[in-house]
């Protein structure tokens, strides 16, 4: 019984996703957002606190060694994955829920009300983003919410383009006239017709794009446009090693961090695109 | 085949009552005309535009069957939807119920203008993939309710799957697990659920094999001369429109070419159209489909 349960279970995963490679990434985002779950439990000590000598190389006490005033880096790496993870997580969200309600509004009402929120996708999305992102956290002014309000203004119009090209075809199915024919109202029709038609393909796009958040929120903290000291955030700690190039742990340890989180969800994100309509996938 | 065949000719002996019915209250001076659509024109804008439909008119009385056959692309489709409203006519005029129709916009219809519901071409759309096909039943069985608040005693939606020959417990299934023929039966479900007076039924069953064709075909009218709604129903394939309508029209390039009882356009069609049409069917009494002329 058990058995053929979890065999059921492992069937409803993406084919894709059941490649060694698959797995792979999925196992290393899961221990990354394991981690980043369980980051006061699963470091030794106080990220922010001094507590050891200044520059110690990676040993048997301190796994990463210790910065330039002696907090542990180990510790300062692990608490960083809450930030830098959850703030991703916050970023994917925030522009899920924007870009498909724009998205929705344009493809449900199209005419006017269409051309103008597009002719504003398409201006938004000709911009180079970390460009457009750093003005913007520049204006907010440099704040870790604020990085990721920046990063919010160049990455919701993906969700509403990717929104608003479905729903201009779910618009015109049957069952869409049928609804009307039944003298639904928009608002109903746009609820239980339209959204739960798109929700599928919006998570799979949203999946796609935590590596790209990662990326982009470390991007403006390693520009000192996001976290300050002492928050432990790998960006502003890659940033703040060049101050010390020759101790190689302090770069390395967080851009492993950052590179690995990046790849495992772009990887899981590629192979899940596949799942994607064939119209979704050039967006 | 021949048993589906035997299905819609029992309909159609038992609909014969209600079709003198129709006469009789004709004869009476009854106002039972239930949809007049007059000098209808839709032309689909373009380079160059498409005039799809031209200067169609014809009258529908309740509870009638009323065909209408014609090659690809001759138009059907373009009447169903004007007529229930999913476009809006470029000229013309579409008086159902006494009142000129108003298209559909993003206002809701007013639950007084429901009694038109439609069945769909293609059966892979005609329901809403994420919804369990019972709720979707329900809520046919809900615009009933309000359109018709003194209607008595209703059937519930296990009662509507098997009258469209499906178990009571398949509503609580997915659209996906069921087959076209049985999606279009509870396309048909949903929308007779509403009590419609006029149900429109567009090539419903075009996309399925002949023997499920002639049964959806014959559920269909079963059910809407039960329940005395009228049924424009739609098809390319006069050998099965004829076993079900009362009356039939023939399109050709956007116009009505030929219209009169089944019987006579059968026996004695007046358009040349018409007459290709007819021998281009293989055999009186066979369910032969017609080659696109
Ligand atoms: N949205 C549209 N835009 C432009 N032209 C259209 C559109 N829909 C239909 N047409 C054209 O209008 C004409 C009539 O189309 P319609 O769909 O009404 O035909 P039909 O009789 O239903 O055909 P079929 O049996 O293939 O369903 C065709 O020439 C078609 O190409
Ligand atoms: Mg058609």
């Amino acid at each position: 019984m058990g058995g053929k349960r979890r065999r059921s279970l492992w069937k409803r995963i993406p084919a894709q996703i059941r490649t060694p490679l698959g797995v792979i990434a999925v196992t290393v985002a899961l221990t990354w957002l394991v981690v980043a779950i369980f980051a006061p439990y699963l470091s030794p000590y106080d990220p922010v606190s001094q507590e050891f000598a200044p520059y110690l190389e990676p040993n048997s006490v301190n796994f990463f060694g210790t910065d330039d005033i002696g907090r542990d880096y180990f510790s300062r790496v692990v608490s960083g994955s809450r930030i830098s993870i959850s703030l991703s997580l916050l970023l994917v969200f925030m522009s899920m829920i924007v870009g498909s309600l724009i998205g929705l509004v344009a493809g449900f009402f199209g005419g006017w009300i269409d051309e103008v929120i597009m002719r504003l996708t398409d201006l938004f999305m000709s911009f180079p983003t970390v460009i457009l992102a750093m003005i913007v956290a520049a204006a907010l002014g440099a704040s870790l919410f604020n990085s990721v309000l920046a990063a919010l203004v160049v990455s919701w119009p993906v969700y509403a383009r990717l929104t608003r090209s479905m729903v201009l075809s779910l618009r015109q199915s049957n069952f869409v006239s049928a609804a009307r024919l039944m003298g639904h109202s928009s608002g109903r029709i746009m609820l239980r017709d339209i959204v739960p038609n798109t929700i599928s393909s919006t998570l799979i796009m949203a999946s796609l794009d935590i590596g790209t958040a990662t990326l982009l929120l470390s991007g403006l903290s390693f520009l000192g446009l996001g976290a300050k000291p002492p928050t432990p955030e790998w960006g502003s700690m890659i940033s703040y090693a060049l101050h010390s190039f020759d101790k190689w742990w302090l770069g390395l340890f967080p851009g492993l961090a950052i590179f690995s989180v990046v790849v495992a969800f772009n990887i899981i994100g590629d192979l899940l695109r596949d799942q994607l309509d064939p119209e979704v996938q050039r967006l | 085949m021949s048993d589906a065949v035997a299905d819609i000719r029992d309909v159609r002996a038992g609909k014969h009552h209600s079709g003198q019915d129709r006469e009789s209250r004709l004869g009476n001076g009854a106002g039972s005309l239930l949809l007049s659509v007059r000098d209808l024109k839709v032309v689909y804008p373009g380079r160059p535009p498409v005039v799809a439909v031209d200067q169609v008119s014809f009258e529908l009385f309740e509870g009638e069957v009323l065909g209408l056959v014609g090659e690809s692309g001759s138009g059907k489709s373009t009447v169903a939807k004007a007529v229930a409203g999913l476009l809006a006519p470029t000229s013309g005029e579409i008086i159902f119920d006494g009142n000129s129709m108003k298209p559909l916009g993003m206002a809701k219809r007013p639950v007084e203008r429901t009694g038109i519901q439609m069945v769909f071409q293609d059966p892979t759309t005609s329901l809403n993939p994420r919804r369990r096909v019972g709720s979707q039943i329900s809520d046919g069985l809900e615009v009933a309710a309000a359109r018709k608040p003194e209607g008595g005693n209703r059937l519930s939606v296990e009662k509507w799957l098997e009258r469209v020959g499906l178990s009571a417990s398949d509503g609580n299934r997915f659209p996906r697990s069921f087959s076209g023929g049985q999606r279009q039966r509870i396309a048909t479900a949903r929308a007779l659920a509403t009590e419609p007076s006029l149900l429109i039924a567009d090539e419903p069953i075009s996309s399925l094999d002949a023997s499920t064709q002639a049964r959806v075909a014959g559920i269909m009218c079963k059910l809407a001369a039960e329940q005395n709604t009228a049924l424009l129903f739609i098809s390319h394939d006069l050998s099965i429109v004829r076993l079900i309508a009362d009356r039939i029209l023939v399109m050709y390039h956007g116009e009505i070419v030929e219209s009169g009882p089944t019987q006579q356009v059968w026996n004695d069609p007046q358009d040349g159209y018409t007459k290709r049409l007819l021998s281009s069917i293989p055999t009186p009494d066979g369910l032969g489909i017609l080659p696109s002329a």
